[in-house]
């Protein structure tokens, strides 16, 4: 059974944003609501690395242990997905998600048909309705999972940084891509064990 | 006569009304970690199938390979 | 992990309780009442968009999920960028409902950038520009197509009868498709002035000139895809992780596999983040740089010295310069040190074929034409040039730049960069069936020595270029090379705060008797300026309501389809180009040989008639049968070579890249990476062109001793031309219908092709072959040196590296370089202002900005300063500061206190409009068609400056002061 995960890239990953509105036109996610974000450290200086983050889709999901109305669920290949009619908006999963992930529109935002409840990233991968229905997009955006396509925003990512499907099938495409780096002579090597200079 | 069921009606049409107010639900949702409370989703089923996992891993193939 | 129980009551997962279900249900979301609110909560305006009855339905629909049998599948091309990725875009009932990632395309395999990711919302354009309207007494008033065009018209006639043709200014667009920069064109032709012209200019202008001037062609001569094959990549003056992001699925691919990354620039930019060194000069300095490590390549041999025999001539003169900078002089200049320099020229050295990438920090300066030659030249003395993995990688910034480019959309060229001489109209008059005569009869017919001018006629005289479409109107009129000064300008897809000189911008657009702005957004041009009336918007539709063809940078063509209907009351432009030809009484002229359906002239038509024509830069083999069966076959094309493997396009690049030589019927496969001598011509290789001659100063220029693969000819050779034929005895080559239009003609009068198909048979490039010169003698500096910018922070350099003398007649202008320079004004400007992209967004950014996907992103203007500066001048991150350029220019931005800079240079993105010298224009667009992120323009603070041969305006270094604002 497939265990569906994302993997972002930060050799290649270019804080393009690409990803983000790719969610967005897949999901028609509103204004102010960021369901993928792209984080950059070291912002200007030698160093500087982008990820991608969005819902990590645990296995042991923090939120779902957390939530004191039980709206979260687990697809068989491991995405994390949530009752928009039974969430209260409370944002106890906020406390929990190591990757804050869980979005709170205002109030006055009727944000996918509902005000104040949490949204999130869905794998795209829709919510507790009908399949390929108008109420799921109203509510949760695309069904791409459905249709037997991955989410938008990897699919679209402009440099292939950023990866979504079977986690050990992500793994092999990362594995030979790391020992293609690996024939670079300057990616290992005295210098990058030690620093340079030593 | 007519004047005095409207009489009649009227109190107690607001007395429905008030109660109706005070109607609560004994249908509580409690928490229980790790066990869904919400509408069933059709895809739960779907994602079980073998023919939809390959659907979405020929997917994958096509959508990394070659970059 | 568990980090809460409570025990259970009574629920089950399967029955949701009565009641909350409820809640969340039977709300829909309008979609365009929620992007009102979001505007209003960004913009800070109440503006109520203007709700359009059809539009409601159509964005219901948009929210439904876009599968189903009733969905049609459309293959479109990114309408942004030059990389020119391919896009599916589904439509259900007309209504753009979903796009999917094009995985078979052969540039983008399916990546987007963030531009790429949401040209969905073209679909919604709930902030477009929706009908003509009119400015009544400082009002925007609604109007007909009909009134539109005929008060324009009249107007224009007036101005016509009064000023002469060339006082009215056709600025025409890079977002045209090939078909309508064509008919625009020549619609400018008919209309008798070449008063001409489009964002090229401010693009890469000087790298068409500097590079069509070194070996034939000004245009990219690899492809994106090719940089897989680069075992070095040097980026200088570009950052294409924002600009060009798709591009960098290949760089980074390119260096997985063991390439080198070398990124020059003053900023340490997204893609100097992935280098593998990082060298950081100073702005305007890049001759100082790579004739520094030349000096290295050089000093070491590492020089590609029988290549340089073979195929280059002038680089001894060039060397004389190189001696000059010596690494001391390179870092007294750019502030590189010798070691840097040396690192740098050994890793091109070490590793070739290396590619060489250039962008606008290395095109737009007074110097600009100096600084594409010398990159060729690096390129040329390690021998990069015609190899798979080589080339100079130009990556044009538009969509359609480069097929706007090709199809003359400028001032001093026709179609196929024929020029202006009195031939090239001949070929094209001939072309298009009509009289020579008739045609001049309707240009000025005056000439203008005394002022300056040369003794030829209008006709044959480059029009006002764009960027300096502001003296046009303001300049004083006996200084101009022209009857009268412009007094109407058609603002034909044009951003204006993309150009430099704001304020004085601002009263050449109050100046103007007549103002027209015809595009899918109102821009900037309908806002800065404070008119009362005489000023019409209409409104243009984009790419996707429309179809045709499309050049990426690479010079692939690529077919767009329709993808939805024009949405409210746009047109395409080739519709409204025709609508106005019939005002003018031009029509029968425009479409002579062009089927016309209504009013809209057929797209295939046009293709066919520029087929007979373009035969100089080959874009005659293209026929729509050609490049609609490409498009249909994306997926047959290899990703790295792009030649397709079986399928009906067996054997051909994809898009036919120009030179795509002869008639369709000939079938060349197009030319991926030009120069190439490895491949026969018939299969896409080359060699440099015959283009200044076959000798000078005794020299000869023709190659010596390298020629094609297959070549019948095994050395240089000229151009050819019926009379070579002759010689050559293949004459008899030509049939007798060829013979009849090749009598007498060079190869690309011919308008058969005979000769073109003659020359490849006998496995020879039609213009010759010939070395590349690196001695422009045609150009102001032959030898390309270093000159200050106008306005510099190092004073004490122009005493050394002065700049050009002030010129009259320049483009029609009188044009100031030592006047300017004169006065150092270093001391109350003391740092540098640059600028640049943001990934967001693209050119004058009304189009992006007015996407709610992308505007979100990117909410505020603002300028990068590093610690130092902000700190000497009491400035925190965040902050909003006055920038102040030299020429008075000041705008309100935001800080952003980075080290991303070094000391001294303050950088500004360019795509921000709509707030002027600190006042919020948003009052001033039509109701709803506002952006939604409004912000100052960084050039309203940039100052005058103009490279010497083809007025490139310079924005890559000026100067400016900070203060808290």
């Amino acid at each position: 059974m497939a265990k569906m995960k994302f993997l972002c890239d930060a050799e290649r990953c270019i804080e393009c944003n690409g990803c983000v509105t790719a969610c967005k036109n897949a999901n028609e996610v509103p204004w102010g609501v960021n369901r993928r974000r792209v984080v950059t450290l070291n912002d200007g200086v030698p160093g500087e690395k982008s990820i991608s983050v969005a819902c990590m889709h645990c296995t042991d999901a923090p939120c779902a242990a957390v939530c004191p109305v039980d709206c979260f669920y687990t697809t068989a290949d491991g995405v994390v997905l949530h009752d928009k009619d039974l969430c209260i908006g409370c944002g106890y999963c906020f406390y929990a998600c190591p990757f804050g992930a869980p979005q709170y529109p205002s109030p006055q935002q009727r944000v996918f048909a509902v005000r104040g409840k949490m949204d999130k990233c869905t794998f795209c991968a829709g919510g507790p309705e009908e399949v390929g229905s108008k109420a799921e997009f109203d509510k949760y955006g695309a069904n791409r999972l459905a249709e037997g396509k991955l989410p938008a925003c990897a699919e679209m990512c402009a440099t292939k940084a950023l990866l979504a499907g079977d986690g050990d099938m992500l793994a092999d495409i990362y594995r030979k891509r790391v020992m293609r780096r690996a024939g670079r002579p300057e990616t290992w090597g005295w210098d990058k064990a030690y620093g340079a200079g030593v | 006569m007519k004047t005095r069921f409207l009489f009649a009606a009227i109190p107690l049409v607001a007395l429905l009304f008030l109660l109706t107010g005070c109607y609560e639900s004994r249908d509580v949702t409690m928490h229980d970690a790790g066990v869904y409370k919400g509408k069933t989703d059709p895809l739960v089923e779907m994602s079980a199938d073998p023919a939809y996992q390959e659907r979405l891993q020929e997917r994958f193939l096509m959508v990394q390979t070659d970059r | 992990m568990k980090l809460i129980k409570k025990s259970h009551t009574e629920q089950t997962a399967e029955a949701p309780s009565a009641g909350r279900g409820a809640d969340g249900k039977g709300v829909s979301l309008n979609r365009r009442a929620f992007l009102r609110n979001a505007g209003l909560t960004v913009g800070g305006v109440t503006l109520a968009s203007q709700m359009v009855p059809g539009l409601v339905r159509k964005s219901e629909a948009a929210t439904t999920v876009a599968v189903g049998d009733d969905v049609e599948t459309k293959r479109t091309i990114c309408g942004h960028c030059s990389v020119g990725c391919g896009i599916y875009a589904k439509v259900r009932d007309g209504v753009w409902v979903g796009q999917e990632p094009a995985f078979d395309h052969p540039f983008n395999l399916g990546a987007h950038c963030a531009k790429g990711a949401a040209v969905r919302d073209h679909g919604h354009g709930e902030r477009r520009l929706k009908y003509p309207m009119k400015m009544v007494d400082g009002k925007w008033k609604r109007i007909s197509w009909d009134q539109a065009i005929d008060e324009i018209g009249d107007k224009m006639m007036e101005i016509r009868e009064a000023s002469g043709p060339d006082s009215v200014y056709w600025l025409g667009s890079a977002k045209f498709n090939n078909e309508q920069a064509y008919l625009f064109r020549k619609m400018a032709a008919l209309w008798g002035s070449n008063n001409v012209d489009h964002q090229a200019r401010i693009c890469h202008s000087t790298t068409v000139a500097g590079v069509a001037n070194t070996w034939g062609y000004g245009a990219m001569t690899n492809s994106y895809n090719d940089m897989l094959n680069s075992k070095a990549i040097l980026i200088i003056g570009g950052n294409p992780a924002e600009a060009h992001p798709v591009s960098m699925m290949f760089t980074l691919r390119a260096k997985e596999q063991g390439a080198k990354l070398l990124v020059i620039d003053p900023r340490f930019t997204r893609t100097a983040a992935h280098a593998d060194q990082f060298v950081r000069l100073r702005p305007g300095s890049d001759i100082a740089v790579v004739y520094g490590m030349m000096w290295h390549i050089f000093e070491n041999g590492w020089e590609d010295k029988e290549f340089l025999e073979q195929r280059v001539w002038g680089m001894d003169q060039v060397l004389e310069e190189v001696a000059r900078w010596t690494p001391d002089e390179v870092e007294r200049v750019s502030g590189v040190d010798r070691e840097t320099c040396y690192n740098a020229a050994k890793l091109m050295a070490d590793n070739r074929p290396g590619t060489f990438v250039w962008c606008m920090g290395g095109t737009q300066h007074t110097v600009g034409n100096n600084f594409t030659r010398a990159y060729c030249h690096f390129q040329l003395a390690l021998g990069n040039m015609g190899k798979a993995g080589g080339g100079t990688n130009i990556f044009r910034g538009h969509d359609n730049v480069q097929g706007a480019t090709d199809f003359g959309v400028l001032s001093d060229n026709l179609p196929g960069y024929y020029g202006l001489s009195e031939g090239a109209w001949r070929h094209w008059a001939a072309v298009w069936d009509l009289d020579y005569d008739e045609m001049a009869a309707r240009f000025g017919q005056e000439t203008y020595e005394e002022r300056g001018g040369s003794g030829s006629k209008p006709m044959n005289t480059s029009g006002i270029p764009v960027s300096r479409w502001i003296d046009g109107v303001l300049e004083d009129r006996e200084q101009i090379v022209q009857p009268d000064n412009l007094r109407a300008m058609v603002f034909w897809g044009h951003a204006p705060n993309s150009q430099v000189r704001g304020p004085e911008m601002k009263k050449a657009f109050e100046k103007l008797d007549l103002l027209v702005v015809v595009d899918p957004f109102p821009t900037v041009s309908a806002v800065m300026h404070d008119r009362k009336d005489n000023t019409y918007l209409l409104p243009a539709t984009t790419q996707f309501e429309t179809y045709g063809s499309v050049t990426a940078s690479n010079r692939s063509i690529q077919w767009r389809d329709k993808v939805i209907e024009p949405l409210f009351d746009s047109r395409p432009d080739h519709v409204i180009i025709y609508k106005f030809a019939k005002k003018f009484g031009i029509a029968d002229d425009l479409t002579k040989n062009i089927q016309v359906n209504g009013e809209e002239p057929l797209i295939e038509d046009i293709v066919r008639e520029y087929n007979k024509g373009m035969w100089t830069i080959g874009y005659s083999g293209q026929s729509p049968e050609r490049l609609k069966d490409h498009q249909k076959n994306w997926h047959t094309f290899n990703t790295t070579t792009l030649l397709a493997e079986g399928g009906p396009a067996h054997d051909e690049f994809y898009g036919l890249p120009w030179p795509c030589w002869g008639t369709p019927e000939f079938k060349h496969p197009g030319t991926a990476n030009l120069y190439d001598t490895s491949l026969p011509v018939a299969k896409g290789g080359l060699n440099f062109r015959e283009n200044f001659g076959t000798e000078r100063d005794g020299d000869n220029l023709l190659a010596e001793g390298s020629y094609p693969v297959g070549a019948e000819i095994q050395d240089g050779h000229p151009r050819f031309s019926a009379d070579l034929l002759k010689q050559l005895g293949w004459w008899d080559d030509l049939t007798d219908e060829e013979k009849v239009l090749a009598e007498g003609k060079p190869w690309h009068l011919d308008r058969s092709g005979g000769i073109i198909r003659v020359a490849i048979e006998h496995g020879c490039a039609p213009f010759g072959n010939a070395k590349a010169r690196c001695v422009a003698w045609n150009f102001p500096d032959p030898v390309p040196i270093h000159r200050e910018p106008l306005y510099t922070t190092r004073y004490d350099l122009v005493e050394k590296y002065p700049t050009y003398e002030d010129r009259r007649g320049f483009f029609r202008l009188p044009t100031r370089y030592a006047s300017v320079q004169a006065k150092d004004y270093s001391n109350d400007y003391p740092l540098i202002h640059t600028s640049g992209r943001l990934v967001e967004y693209e050119g004058g950014g009304d189009e992006t900005r007015s996407n709610p996907w992308l505007a979100e992103l990117q909410q505020e203007m603002f300028a990068e300063i590093h610690p130092v500066d902000a700190n000497n001048a009491g400035i925190r991150d965040g902050q909003d500061i006055w920038l102040e350029g030299p020429e008075g220019g000041r705008i309100r931005i935001k800080a952003m206190v980075t080290r991303r800079v070094e000391p001294g240079v303050v950088f500004t993105p360019f795509h921000f409009g709509g707030h002027f010298q600190g006042k919020d224009l948003r009052a001033n667009y039509p109701e709803g068609s506002d952006p939604f992120v409004l912000g100052e323009a960084c050039n309203t603070a940039f100052t005058y400056g103009y490279d010497s041969v083809t007025a490139m305006q310079e924005t890559k270094c000026s100067l400016c002061r900070i203060q808290p604002a």
